[in-house]
């Protein structure tokens, strides 16, 4: 009898250690991103206060200074300081990556929860919609859109969230097709409530995880669009500096100045990554994160 | 595109059905509180339109209880929903009416029917685990509808809200207040979804199988608790169930429903003493009885299953598994007719066959 206990004992100690160390290690996932992304956001917001050089001013004589104590990224074929460029763009890649990504998320939300609750003409134009917009490639739906309004950070806005936030409805239609039989939606119905209030206080709380935790692999899609744009030339125009564009810049000086592409670059993977782990953290605590009672 | 498939999703959308009285000069009968006429509602299927309720009168005496006993899938719950206008997508009211107040439900505006629903017919759901919203505090959800349909204050909402989980049996309610749906039990969920339901003094209840989630000694203590809250506040209700014990021991009449219509309506006594309809019978004796003294009787199952709800053979829905069947049972036309005080069968020839059970 004491023995069997004992078995059972080890083996529920030997399943907790597991998923504490699973929680532990989703934690750290979590606070490193969020260190990342806020040390990222820091240093663009106070690019103004700490950047060493002004972003556009040109030193000609300085030009295709290898990285150093003065110029911790190098500088550029016109002799401006890439470290200080770089950090200018962050501010501008990430401000372009949270509008891009959180304006569309309120539209799609808000139009996919409608297509699922009432179903019927509703749902079939709306899905329609986004079946037209999911169907062209991103980018080139994208790039279609800036050709239109005119190639500027401004087209690029419009671009994306004109692309973007038909995913967001697709997943928000998704899930409200479930959570309106739900019984408690009935029951929000049998009591006599206002449809925006059943969609807005009862279905939102449901609806904004699956939205939240796609959104900051959203992010990263978005500024790496915003980069690309940038890189082909109908993005942001230059001088404004953008990680993307800094890096078409150096593109052709690769071979003697390396570090004109690859630092400004490495900041942008580094961005990426940041707010891809909070992503993979949130979706393992929303998701399957496991509790076992103390 | 078939106009059902139109529907809205809080309400099935009426569509006239050919023959149906068209409305207007239809005066409700005084001893009412809910009349329904020749309702019927209808799902579209691939293989058909299933007729979920079939053309279905009742009447809801107030102040009374009015069971409807069924087994699963004979339309109880679709009357229920039928009457808040919250038919399921892609489900439709095809015709009838549900007079109420005067008015008839099934063509009344939704901003109409929303004025209805909580205010003045609330409903209690099945699983109260699944009917409470998991996000929201049990005292969120009672003073919801205080706030939102009496416009009570935050502060007033929630003393109404603490004395109605009182009023419900809900020990420490000031605690309770603050809980999460998943940190009461089922019983007391079912209390809270209880207080919700009564919290703007509805004049009629549908209680939709309210106790069917709950062991049988918690049954005993809502179903109690539902008949004192009717005495209190003088509200009629409609009790859905399956078991035709709850309904004889909570229920003032009693309608039996079959494959979407209703076979047999009487008060609760008559349809146990004078049973007037073969599927009422055959219910009746495959009820266990708790008496050692009688004579020891099998239970008898009732042979087959009921028929597809998309393809209803004519006449009379139970006639395949009646063992009293004869081929004049493929005209009866489910109208029912009175065989006593307050007692209608839809079997025509009940009273021959069964005069001597």
């Amino acid at each position: 009898m004491a023995a069997r206990q004992e078995i059972v004992l080890t083996g529920a100690r030997a399943l907790r250690r597991q998923v504490d160390r699973r929680n532990r290690w989703s934690d750290v996932t979590l606070w490193t991103g969020v260190a990342i992304v806020a040390a990222l956001v820091l240093a663009g917001l106070l690019a103004g206060l700490i950047s060493p050089y002004a972003p556009n001013t040109q030193h000609l004589t300085e030009a295709f200074k290898s990285p150093s104590g003065s110029h911790l990224f190098g500088t550029d074929a016109f002799g401006r300081d890439v470290f200080s460029r770089a950090l200018h763009a962050l501010k501008v890649d990430i401000q372009l990556g949270i509008v891009a990504t959180y304006v569309p998320l309120v539209i799609g939300m808000v139009l996919g929860a409608v297509a699922g609750y009432y179903r019927g003409w509703r749902e079939s134009l709306i899905m329609r919609l986004v079946d037209v917009t999911i169907a062209l490639p991103f980018i080139v739906l994208i790039l279609a859109i800036v050709a239109i309004v005119g190639p500027g950070l401004s087209g690029v806005y419009i671009g994306e969230i004109a692309v973007s936030w038909a995913l967001y409805a697709r997943i928000t239609r998704a899930e409200m097709l479930v959570l309106r039989e739900q019984q408690f939606i009935v029951a929000a119905q049998a009591l006599g409530y206002s449809t925006p209030r059943i969609l807005f206080k009862h279905a939102l709380p449901h609806l904004i995880r699956p939205n939240l935790v796609f959104s900051m692999a959203d992010i990263v899609l978005n500024i790496l669009v915003l980069a690309s744009l940038s890189f082909l030339g109908v993005g942001v125009q230059p001088p404004l500096p953008e990680l993307g564009a800094i890096v078409a810049d150096g593109q052709q000086y690769l071979l003697s100045s390396w570090w004109i592409t690859t630092l400004p670059g490495l900041v942008l993977v580094i961005l990426g990554a940041g707010f891809s782990l909070i992503g993979d953290a949130l979706a393992d605590r929303f998701g399957r994160r496991l509790e076992l009672p103390r | 595109m078939s106009a059902l498939e139109q529907s809205g999703a809080g309400r099935g959308q009426t569509v006239a059905r050919p023959g149906a009285p068209e409305g207007g000069a239809h005066e409700q009968s005084a001893t009412a509180a809910l009349e329904l006429r020749e309702l019927t509602v209808a799902f579209p299927t691939r293989t058909g339109l299933a007729i979920a309720v079939n053309g279905v009168s009742l009447t809801v005496a107030p102040g009374k209880v009015t069971g409807i006993v069924g087994e699963s899938g004979s339309g109880k719950t679709m009357i229920c929903r039928a009457i808040l206008g919250l038919i399921p997508w892609p489900g439709a009211i095809l015709g009838g009416e549900i007079r109420w107040r005067g008015a008839d439900l099934v063509s009344a505006s939704r901003s109409a029917l929303r004025r209805v629903r909580g205010r003045e017919i609330a409903m209690i759901f099945q699983d109260p685990s699944s009917a409470l919203d998991p996000v929201f505090t049990i005292g969120d959800q009672i003073s919801e509808p205080l706030r939102v349909h009496l416009g009570l204050s935050r502060s007033a909402a929630e003393k109404e809200a603490i004395e109605l989980l009182g009023r419900v049996g809900i020990p420490s309610p000031r605690e309770r207040y603050n809980a999460y749906p998943h940190q009461l039990s089922g019983g007391m969920r079912q209390r809270a979804m209880i207080a919700i339901a009564i919290s703007c003094k509805p004049e009629l209840v549908l209680a939709d199988e309210p106790t069917t989630s709950l062991d049988v000694t918690i049954q005993d203590q809502i179903l109690g608790l539902l008949a004192e809250l009717r005495d209190e506040y003088g509200m009629s209700m409609v009790l859905v169930s399956h078991d035709l014990g709850v309904v004889a021991q909570n229920a003032d009449s009693v309608a039996v429903m079959y494959s979407g219509s209703v076979v047999e309506t009487a008060p609760t006594r008559a349809i146990f003493s004078a049973t007037r309809h073969p599927y009422t019978a055959a219910l009746i004796q495959a009820l266990p009885s708790i008496h050692v003294s009688e004579p020891r009787v099998a239970l008898e199952p009732i042979p087959g299953q009921p028929p597809s709800l998309d393809s209803l053979p004519p006449g009379c829905p139970f006639a395949p598994r009646c063992r009293y069947t004869t081929d004049a049972c493929r005209e009866v036309d489910m109208t029912r007719v009175p065989v006593g005080p307050e007692h209608e069968t839809a079997c025509p020839f009940a009273e021959q066959v069964l005069a001597g059970a």
